[in-house]
């Protein structure tokens, strides 16, 4: 598999030639990212604040006035600072628990393949654990057991989707060190961290980013229904999930609470679909 | 059958695995008998119900009295209102069922055909189109789309109830919103499954032979597509379990989803032991016939083992 | 000539199981069946056999690559064990391997100047600049121009990769190279290429050279020992002119056999250039599973006697340096090797004597 896939050098230089749809999608996310980095400078009011008097107001254009561009909610807050917020929280979540997930995956596919045996069955063993069980369960479980900490839930989502990297991990260390070019550096004296970081995991690395941009979206999905369900970001705190979950009391009365949240989920799992399909194509054709 | 019997056996591991699990964290998150009982019930109850569960005995033996007290089907007494856990499971469980067979039903006519067609017309408008479809309906999460379609269809427009357990009609949102975004999944695979079948030199050895199009895809393109749907179909079935959980709460259908739902947000460990358990072997189960038919269509798998 | 390398009655086994179910008792696979041989600085030994003879398993354990099952193996009078420690690694300065593939034993994704230098890097030799000028110079004498450093292994051809792999081996200046089947790989008309450079690399650098191959031609060319393996043991040994113009086993005479030749000269490594017939054996080909009792090439010797089937036998000196391990070279007739034209290559004790 390693001989089919790209350098991530020509996955830039291909950047240029991608459909509109795709530009469209990369230009969103860039845009969310933004958004999340720099959510407190861009909320013209802090999340939390109420405002009795300005309860349930719709968005400009709709009735309101300019000073809630997109309303406000039942407490009075601005949704538009909380959207914000909200971004940056989903994607915050989304992030950690994308790189928990891959740094779970990655050590246990190298412990794996380096020492076979029964190390390899044990992992084994677990990704068919984690595999077999849809990970809304087990995250339902531990939420049942333990409670709900920001902390807790984002340990609790990196665990989503390591099986997936585990498996990818193991298969292509063992095929790399079958090609022998890991036998071979190490037979010049290279240590077992060398072989692994500087050999090992560029080559495989284009596979992983793939894997990647699968759990990422996963996540997003999974924290938004978790927090819908109020089981996930717990109030003070605020994410998209979140904010569809409350706004779904007013869905009569006032929409805007709930469709913005909404919408903005629509469209950033739409580019995240759009824009990993583009990379999973240009890393790995031969990937569905 | 050698490769049957690894999978059952894995999946029996799978199951233990399980269990065990749910045993750990329930000792891990706090003295079970506090948390079943509920913190505020007398200290005799308390030591009853330990001696009852054995909660003073060494661990392994808890352990084991915990797997005889799962195979006899005790799984405790729900903190709300002192029914069985099992019982109040087994009663949400035709709600459920309700709404995903017939959802499932739905993805397969929905997604199969919708993949072939597309696969057919290849690069067409027709196929750009139920592509485009295929991958809104894949992205967009299920408990957005069951909101979006209560905002159009009961809100707006007023044509269907946005939620309850009362008549037929109130399914019909909850079952839409599972099929949709499943359809869409297996609408994309088909397609693939088709696209690689279709290029294969027997394909064009069949056409050569003067069969029309409609006996070619019947007779040899499907069966060999089927084997990588049907693994699909496996993966499914989670896929479904979960949504169901989401689209019971958006619909407020009392289902097996809306029950556990709830018991994790009251702490009702007994209740969600029991649904959890519930669904692993169901769908631990259905993975494994899943597996049975791929044998049974797929002359590889009987033949490389 | 200084002792660099010496085996002494090094074995390898192998545990494996027949099939695929999980009842299969474990079978004992004898890689490596109790090998002695040494190896002096300046010397190239050649290792010729079947595949599954075990030339590649006795090669890596000679440089430390795999563990010996029993036997001892040092090197300058140092133990040399598998065992991946820092004795290990500073050890590697002293030996390195040259592969058959050298599109796998190099690093796709790495420019082959930064490949060279790699072993400098590990073995902390030298600052940047340092590292740097050795890395050119073991390239120049490869051959690898300038203008090639900055390319990746696909970029280059077959023998260009090889001799990167073979850069890559000497940067560290080692006394001992083992070449595992190294031209096998390679287009026939870089092969001479890549013979020529190793031989003249050898003398340059006075190095210890092991060289695995089953081209007995090339095995000729550059050797000066050579030794003939059979299902893990060494069944002839010796200086490579003797014994390829006067093998003394039938094994070695059959593989000499089968070396094809212009018309008329088959088997043709002595001066004589009398033609021979080609040996053709017969029986199963070796497995290393199941491996005969006494002599394990009783099955298919075309001049097998009794006490093949039972007693295996040892090894015999012929004359200072040739050895050979066969029952028709050990007891109170040892044979005269007496080649004929259109005839079987070897005589019986009692022809012999009429």
């Amino acid at each position: 598999m390693t001989t089919l896939t790209l350098k991530l050098s020509t996955l830039r230089g291909n950047l240029v030639r991608c459909p509109t749809i795709v530009l469209i999608g990369w230009i969103w996310l860039a845009i969310m990212l933004l958004i999340a980095l720099f959510a407190e400078v861009l909320t013209p009011y802090v999340y939390t604040a109420l405002d009795l008097s300005a309860r349930l107001q719709p968005p400009v254009g709709f009735g309101g006035q300019s000073n809630h561009l997109l309303g406000t909610d039942e407490l009075g807050r601005d949704v538009l600072s909380r959207l914000i917020t909200s971004i940056k929280m989903s994607l915050l979540i989304a992030f950690a628990s994308t790189l928990i997930s891959a740094t779970i995956g990655l050590t246990l596919g190298f412990l794996a393949a380096r020492f076979r045996g029964f190390v390899e069955q044990a992992v084994m063993v677990a990704i068919d654990f984690q595999a077999s069980i849809p990970f809304m369960l087990i995250a339902l479980a531990v939420l049942a057991f333990f409670g709900n900490t920001l902390v807790l839930f984002i340990c609790l989502m990196g665990c989503h989707g390591w099986e997936r990297t585990a498996r990818i991990t193991r298969n292509l260390t063992i095929s790399a060190v079958e090609q022998g070019y890991a036998n071979a550096v190490e037979a010049l004296g290279a240590s077992t961290w060398r072989i692994y970081f500087r050999h090992i995991l560029p080559n495989i690395a284009s596979t992983l980013i793939v894997s990647m941009t699968l759990t990422f979206p996963e996540v997003i999905l999974l924290e938004s229904g978790l927090s819908f369900l109020g089981l996930g970001v717990q109030a003070p705190l605020t994410s998209l999930g979140n904010m569809v979950g409350y706004g779904r009391e007013y869905l009569q009365s006032a929409p805007w609470i709930l469709l913005a949240p909404a919408s903005i989920i629509v469209l950033t799992t739409l580019s995240i679909s759009l824009v990993g399909d583009w990379v999973r194509d240009k890393l790995d054709p031969t990937l569905q | 059958m050698n490769y049957l019997l690894t999978r059952g056996a894995r999946s029996g591991l799978t199951v233990l695995l399980v269990v065990t699990f749910t045993f750990f964290i329930l000792r891990m998150s706090g003295d079970p008998a506090m948390m079943i009982l509920s913190a505020d019930a007398p200290p005799e109850a308390i030591e009853a119900f330990r001696q009852n569960w054995g909660l003073d005995a060494p661990l392994s033996h808890q352990y084991f009295g915990y797997l005889g007290n799962i195979l006899a089907g005790n799984f405790g007494v729900s903190m709300r209102n002192g029914a069985s856990a099992m019982s109040l499971v087994l009663e949400a469980i035709p709600a459920t069922l309700a709404i995903t067979l017939p959802a499932f039903a739905l993805k397969l006519l929905l997604g199969i055909p919708a993949g072939i067609f597309a696969a057919f017309h290849r690069n067409t408008w027709i196929d750009r189109l139920i592509m485009s479809f295929s991958v809104a309906g894949h992205s967009m999460p299920s408990f957005v789309l069951g909101v979006l379609l209560v905002l159009i269809f009961a809100v707006s427009l007023g044509w269907l109830p946005s939620g309850g357990y009362a008549s037929w009609g109130h399914a019909i949102l909850p079952i839409i919103t599972l099929a949709i975004g499943g359809a869409a999944v297996l609408a994309r695979y088909t397609r693939s499954a088709m696209l690689e079948v279709l290029g294969q030199p027997y394909i064009r050895a069949a056409s050569a032979k003067g069969l029309s199009w409609h006996l070619v895809v019947i007779r040899h393109a499907l069966p060999n597509a089927a084997a990588p749907i049907l693994t699909i179909m496996g993966l499914m079935l989670g896929a479904l379990i979960a949504g169901a959980v989401v689209v019971e709460s958006v619909f407020s259908w009392p289902g097996v989803g809306r029950l556990i739902v709830s018991a994790v947000g009251n702490r009702d460990l007994a209740v969600v032991q029991a649904a959890l358990l519930l669904v692993t072997f169901s769908m631990v189960g259905a993975n494994l016939l899943v597996d049975a038919l791929n044998v049974m269509i797929d002359p590889k798998i009987r033949s490389s083992k | 000539m200084t002792l660099l390398l010496k085996a002494t009655q090094v074995t390898r086994n192998f545990n494996v199981s027949a099939s695929k179910t999980w009842f299969a008792k474990p079978r004992v696979l004898r890689a490596v069946n109790q090998i002695s041989l040494e190896l002096s600085a300046g010397q190239t030994l050649g290792l010729v056999g079947e595949s599954g003879c075990g030339k590649s398993t006795l090669a890596r354990m000679l440089i430390g690559l795999l563990t010996t099952s029993s036997g001892e193996i040092t090197f300058a009078g140092q133990p040399i064990q598998a065992k991946r420690n820092t004795h290990w690694r500073a050890q590697r300065r002293d030996m390195q391997m040259v592969y058959q593939d050298p599109l796998a034993a190099l690093d796709r994704r790495l420019k082959i100047i930064d490949q060279v230098q790699e072993p400098l890097v590990i073995q902390k030799i030298g600052d940047r600049a340092a590292q740097l000028a050795a890395t050119r110079e073991v390239l120049e004498s490869v051959g690898i121009g300038q203008d090639l450093y900055g390319r990746y292994p696909h970029e280059l051809s077959g023998g260009q990769r090889q001799r990167v792999v073979l850069a890559r081996a000497l940067v560290l200046k080692p006394q001992l190279l083992v070449c595992d089947e190294p031209i096998s790989a390679l287009d026939l008309s870089i092969q001479a290429q890549v013979i020529n450079l190793l031989s003249q690399l050898q003398k340059n650098r006075n190095l210890a050279m092991l060289f695995i191959s089953h081209d007995l031609r090339v095995v000729r060319h550059i050797c000066d020992d050579v030794a003939v393996m059979y299902l893990g043991k060494i069944i002839e040994q010796g200086p490579a002119e003797m014994i390829l113009s006067k093998p003394a086993h039938p094994y070695t005479a059959a593989l000499i056999s089968a070396v094809s030749h212009p018309k008329g000269t088959r088997g043709s490594f002595g001066t004589d250039s009398t033609p021979r017939k080609r040996i053709l054996l017969t029986g199963e080909p070796p497995n290393p599973i199941d491996i005969p009792t006494g002599c394990a090439f009783h099955p298919r010797c075309p001049s097998v006697l009794a006490r093949c089937k039972t007693e295996t036998p040892v090894k015999t000196m012929l004359d200072a340096r040739h050895s050979v391990a066969c029952h028709l070279h050990t007891g109170t007739s040892p044979l005269v090797y007496m080649p004929s034209a259109n005839e079987s290559l070897l005589v019986t004790p009692l022809e012999a004597l009429a």
